[in-house]
């Protein structure tokens, strides 16, 4: 286990290194500098200014110069604020984000086992059929869509909801609902497909020779069963809400890392741009790091051995 | 018992008539002989949903790639006196479809307003008073198109990754998935914006940084089963045969490789449209006046309490498509699964 | 200020792409006389440092919360502030302020020494302040800010506590109107030591001597507000206790914030405004900017020809532009200099030097021309870039611009639409064949537009130049300098040459199109920055 986690520990390491090394040479090709007015500094002040950015020194120490930082989690200053510490700003935004994430996740996840597994359970009824439009349609409307449509009737046509703005529970409801549709629906998805192999299982076969209850055999051996790969599925699905975060916090002005990118992807505020792609980097790996160890620890038949062929 | 056998003339044989062989074929019990892919056509057919998907989807692909024929406008043509019209269907005479729109708490006829005289729109026009109808169709080409390409290259680099690395073993494939790894790590949409940054905006850089970040599924895919079709006996028998790894591969392995690869190309061409039209909606995707399917909404977006169809009708073909190619998926994966078989 | 201009644009612009978003604060309906208002803003606070401050915004709350010599008024009038009076040498080149006894809101008083404390760290180089150019024209700021003279030397100094004494390089009429810029205002110094490189990170880490303090902001919030600075000097006349600030992203949220009650003020574009124009809440701010496009005659020789120029110009219908395409609160331009915004002896600038070619539509006459222009030069046909910034509502411009010229035969355009200070950037060294730019005064005065075209201005992108042009700027600001009369009417006749050679193509004259709460009265907006002032506010 030990050996698995430094293993595994390493790789992440690795990656990020990795990003942090791509996303610098990338942003050395753009054009952009933190300069607003270029042609009316005098060539002191564009130095100071450079200075200041760190950005009068060679590429390649401005290279080692970011790494150190990156390794202090330092990423510089905003070109945006004026400032700001691409640090400071990342982790002042990094709230709301994490709470519209989480609970789009949880809420996703849970409605997304119970339809999956309604579905499983009920296949081929209607239930089953409306379950599974339910998730196409979950997985194919686009969340900018799905967004746009909630805030104007759920927000101001029946006024249930805070049409945007951060400040309290009520205001996560829309942006919450708009991230759960995309794992809701692959949870479902997933989930029945799972079900349906259990339920048609020898096992499952033998409970009910023995006689037990459906409930008892659904509680007890298909939902549990099925229960465990969907953790494989947390991944991918965190990249689902990340992605979509970008237009839903937008949308709803919640003040998030989401949104916060694409601002600085359209105002060219390359030093947020590069901590906030290493910060998500860190974010997946760590979900993917947890996700795998609990996946070994809940089913036996992993071993972290660090061998996974 | 020998002895009394009648001894055998050739008489006693006849060409059997085409009417006895009729009687033989009855007895025969099995299917007739299908293909692999025959078989599975078969039973997408019996899946209504695919079905009708399908023919959707094909509808959708005529239109868009015949834009020109069906198109009642050019598509980038302004008319900025024509702006924001509704639809109008002439003779239809539905709220929606006869030109006229709610302002302030009235309907009034946008046509008549804006002295379009004998003019219409079937589907409205937008803020420059294009015809939205013919943009739709002609953003939805667009749609399709990157989509289309992306997965090809997608298909085509995923596919090698795939086979080199399953076939190969050892320390290549170990490197080669730690690689797929550390990719897996890297959410795809900031790998796609910082590639869209690089390459500057457009149909090119689009493509290029959606085949980049997609092909890992499918490298991860056919690598599974390269592995487990490596060991099947034909595999040794070609090997044993001395036949080279590079025929094995196109004459053995593509071959028992199509149904994965198909199935995930039907999920990778949503995908790849679903990130078209997420990056035109941020403002990096495709660059005016050109249209994709995302720039639409994003445009309708913006008017959609005063002007609804903007949004609703290029959102409700995205998501069509998106359906469409879902279901077929679906139905593809089960058509091809070996355990439906009957 | 100059670049100021094009960067706050730039805000503006890029902004309310991906801007105006809703609310949510809890009250501030009209009917409650809470005296509380909640104001839609495009863009978070960039910072509170004002000698780093770049963009609109964040001058907008400077100016709310700090207070330079004099304070910005309406119709282009200036009021005391920080100076009870102040004098003007003969030469107009020493300005002497008369300081009122006035505290910051840590209780210290606000004397001289935070002005000479202030415009000097503004000006040394090590502050790298992007905007020190603004101080060109006080004493050997140039010097300074090129690292050649200690800040020490800056013309200016304090006579005692209370007395601020300025010298400029060149008598300059409209310095009152530069002292109310943000720029200009005072700083604490011991504030200043206290934070370092903190300085204006966030709302505590700054001193306040204007009508409101900030509250709420960590440094990249969206929400924060203004609340009622009871040290100020005039704190009695300030009405409203409290402003709170929202800033949103997407245009169609702000509106429904507003439509629910959640904000009291919200701009508005394109569509939204043209849909919001019988609102009973709509009102249009003026304001003193001219969006126009540019040709590149140095990299584009047939843009040197006259007659081209012109085709081009006249092949845009600009009347349509405005009502049809662009639809927020924007006019038809007269010329480069925006109307109402300068006046002398009672007529308008615009109306003094309008020349009808320069703005004029009359797409067969523009064929015409461009026939003619194109035999000149001996070429067919003409392959031309139009470049814009990449927010809503540049690329209706670009798109528009460029379907209308288009109809010229020969002529083909394409579109080329980047984030704004990319395109700022490449504009600037002559990358482009068109562009697609925007001016907004920082005073009102005709020479901050005129000054662009001038043949070595840095802004001057497209390189045009004219000989007689360049000598009336150089003449109004040298002899004709103290003299207002032949001061004016050199300007009149270089924007007349400017646009009888079509050396631009105005497009239109700006005006923010909004939603503005009839419960609350007397909110200054300006046609300049800082555009809005909540001192005299109040909630009825």
């Amino acid at each position: 286990m030990v050996k698995y986690l430094g293993k595994r520990i390493f790789y992440i390491v690795l990656t990020l290194f990795i990003v942090s090394t791509i996303t610098f040479f990338l942003m050395k090709f753009m054009p952009g500098t933190p300069l607003t007015n270029q042609a009316k500094l005098t060539p002191g002040q564009i130095h100071q200014i450079y200075k200041q950015y760190g950005l009068d020194k060679p590429v390649w120490q401005q290279y080692l110069v970011y790494l150190a930082g990156v390794v202090h989690g330092n990423f510089g200053i905003s070109f945006q604020f004026s400032n700001q510490a691409v640090s400071y700003l990342i982790g002042s935004r990094m709230g709301p984000s994490l709470i519209i994430g989480g609970q789009g996740m949880v809420l996703g996840v849970l409605v997304g086992l119970v339809v999956g597994s309604l579905g499983a359970v009920k296949a081929n009824t209607w239930i089953d059929t409306t379950a599974t439009i339910v998730s196409i349609l979950f997985v194919s409307i686009p969340s900018f869509v799905l967004a746009v449509l909630l805030q104007y009737y759920l927000g101001l046509k029946l006024r249930w909801f805070p049409i945007a703005d951060w400040g309290g529970f009520m205001y996560t409801v829309l942006p919450t609902l708009a991230l759960a549709a995309s794992p809701l629906a692959e949870t479902a998805r997933f989930m029945r497909t799972e079900m349906v192999d259990v339920l048609s299982s020898d096992y499952i076969e033998l409970a009910k020779a023995k006689g037990l209850g459906k409930v008892g055999i659904i509680y007890h051996h298909a939902l549990r069963n099925s229960l465990i790969p969907i953790i494989t599925i947390i991944g991918p699905l965190t990249v689902n809400i990340m992605t979509g975060s970008m237009v839903v916090e937008n949308i709803f002005s919640v003040p998030g890392i989401g949104e916060q990118f694409v601002k600085s992807v359209l105002t060219n505020d390359y030093p947020t741009i590069m901590g906030l792609t290493i910060v998500y980097c860190a974010m997946l790996c760590v979900v993917l790091l947890i996700t795998d160890i609990l996946y070994g620890l809940i089913d036996p038949r992993i071993r972290l051995s660090g061998n996974n062929n | 018992m020998v002895d009394n056998a009648k001894p055998i003339s050739a008489g006693d044989f006849k060409p059997v008539s085409a009417a006895d062989r009729g009687k033989l074929d009855s007895e025969k019990i099995s299917a007739p002989s299908l293909t692999f892919l025959q078989d599975s056509w078969r039973r997408l057919r019996k899946n209504k949903a695919a079905m009708i998907c399908l023919v959707i989807l094909i509808i959708l692909f005529i239109l868009a790639f015949g834009s020109g024929f069906f198109e009642t406008h050019n598509p980038n043509a302004t008319n900025p006196n024509l702006a924001n019209l509704p639809p109008k269907i002439p003779g239809i005479d539905i709220n929606g479809f006869n030109g006229t729109i709610e302002q302030s708490g009235t309907r009034v006829n946008a046509y008549v307003q804006a002295h379009a005289g004998n003019a219409y729109y079937i589907l409205g026009t937008d803020y420059l008073g294009r015809d939205l109808f013919s943009r739709i169709l002609y953003g939805t080409r667009i749609s399709l198109e990157i989509a289309l390409i992306a997965s090809f290259f997608d298909l085509a680099f995923g596919v090698v990754y795939g086979i080199v690395s399953g076939w190969m073993g050892g320390r290549v494939d170990t490197i080669m998935q730690r690689i797929i790894e550390i990719m897996l790590s890297i959410p795809n949409l900031v790998v796609m914006v910082l590639l869209i940054l690089v390459l500057k905006p457009g149909m090119s850089a689009i493509i290029y940084s959606i085949a980049i970040t997609s092909w890992i599924n499918m490298a991860r895919l056919v690598r599974a089963q390269t592995l487990e079709l490596k060991n099947q006996e034909f595999i040794l028998a070609a090997r044993a045969l001395g036949e080279s790894s590079w025929k094995i591969s196109f004459k053995h392995l593509l071959p028992n490789l199509s149904s994965v690869i198909i199935i995930n190309l039907m999920f990778t061409i949503p995908t790849a449209i679903f990130f078209e039209a997420f990056l035109s909606y941020i403002g990096i995707g495709i660059s005016a006046p050109q249209a994709s399917l995302g720039t639409l909404i994003n445009d309708g977006q913006k008017n959609f309490q005063f002007l609804p169809y903007q949004m609703w009708y290029p959102a409700i073909v995205l998501s069509v498509l998106m359906i469409a190619f879902n279901i077929l998926g679906d139905g593809l994966r089960d058509s091809f699964d070996p355990k439906g078989r009957e | 200020m100059k670049l100021n201009s094009l960067a706050k644009l730039g805000g503006v612009a890029l902004l309310s792409a991906v801007v105006l978003a809703g609310c949510g604060s809890k009250s501030s309906q009209s009917g409650s006389k809470k005296q509380e208002i909640s104001w839609m803003t495009p863009s978070p606070i960039a910072t509170m440092d004002t000698s780093k401050m770049v963009d609109l915004y964040s001058a907008q709350i400077a100016n709310g919360t700090n207070e330079g010599l004099l304070r910005m008024a309406k119709n282009n009038k200036v009021d005391p502030g920080v100076a009870k009076s102040y004098t003007v040498s003969k030469d107009g080149k020493t300005w002497t302020f008369n300081l009122r006894h006035s505290k910051w809101n840590n209780g210290t008083p606000v004397t001289a020494k935070d002005f000479v404390f202030s415009w000097q760290r503004t000006v040394k180089p090590k502050t790298a302040s992007q905007y020190a150019y603004i101080f060109a024209n006080v004493k050997n700021a140039a010097k300074i800010s090129a690292g050649k003279m200690a800040p020490s030397k800056l013309g200016v100094k304090a006579d005692g506590n209370y007395k601020f004494v300025v010298t400029l390089e060149k008598p300059q009429s409209y310095f009152k109107y530069m002292v109310t810029q943000p720029e200009f205002f005072p700083q604490n110094s011991k504030t200043v030591a206290k934070y370092g490189g903190d300085y204006g990170g966030n709302s505590t880490k700054n001193s306040y001597n204007g009508p409101f303090i900030l509250k709420g902001w960590n440094g990249t919030n969206d929400t924060w507000k203004l609340v009622k600075n009871p040290k100020y000097w005039d704190a009695k006349s300030v009405k409203v206790n409290t402003v709170k600030f929202q800033a949103v992203k997407t245009p169609s949220t702000a509106l429904n914030s507003y439509n629910s009650n959640k904000l009291d003020f919200t701009t508005l574009s394109g569509t939204l405004a043209a849909n919001n124009k019988k609102n009973k809440d709509y009102t249009v701010f003026p304001q003193a900017s001219t969006s126009y496009m540019e040709f590149n005659t140095k990299k584009i020789p047939a843009l040197r020809n006259t007659d081209i120029r012109k085709a081009m110009a006249l092949a845009i219908d600009k009347k349509q532009m405005v009502n049809k395409v662009m639809q927020g609160g924007d006019i038809t331009p007269k010329g480069f200099v925006p109307a109402s915004m300068a006046k002398h002896n009672g007529k308008d600038f615009a109306t003094q030097s309008y020349v009808k070619d320069g703005t004029d539509y009359n797409l067969k006459e523009a064929k015409a021309l461009f026939a003619k222009g194109m035999k000149q030069v001996g070429k067919k046909s003409l392959s031309l870039t139009l470049l814009g910034a990449d927010d809503d509502d540049s690329k209706r411009a670009t798109e528009f611009v460029q379907s209308q010229l288009t109809k010229l035969p020969g002529l083909k355009i394409t579109n080329q639409n980047i984030p704004f200070k990319s395109k700022l950037t490449r504009a600037q060294n002559q990358q482009f064949d068109l562009v697609l730019s925007a001016w907004i005064a920082d005073y009102p005065d005709p020479s901050n537009f005129l000054d662009l075209m001038t043949s070595n201005n840095s802004y001057n992108d497209g390189k045009w130049s004219n000989k007689q042009y360049d000598a009336l700027i150089k003449k109004s600001e040298s002899t004709d300098a103290n003299n207002e009369t032949a001061r004016w009417n050199d300007m009149v006749q270089a924007e007349k040459i400017l646009m009888n050679d079509q050396g631009l193509v105005p497009l239109y004259q700006q005006g923010q199109a909004a939603l503005l709460r009839p419960s609350v009265k007397g909110v200054q907006a300006f046609t300049t920055s800082p555009q809005y002032d909540w001192a005299k506010a109040s909630v009825k």
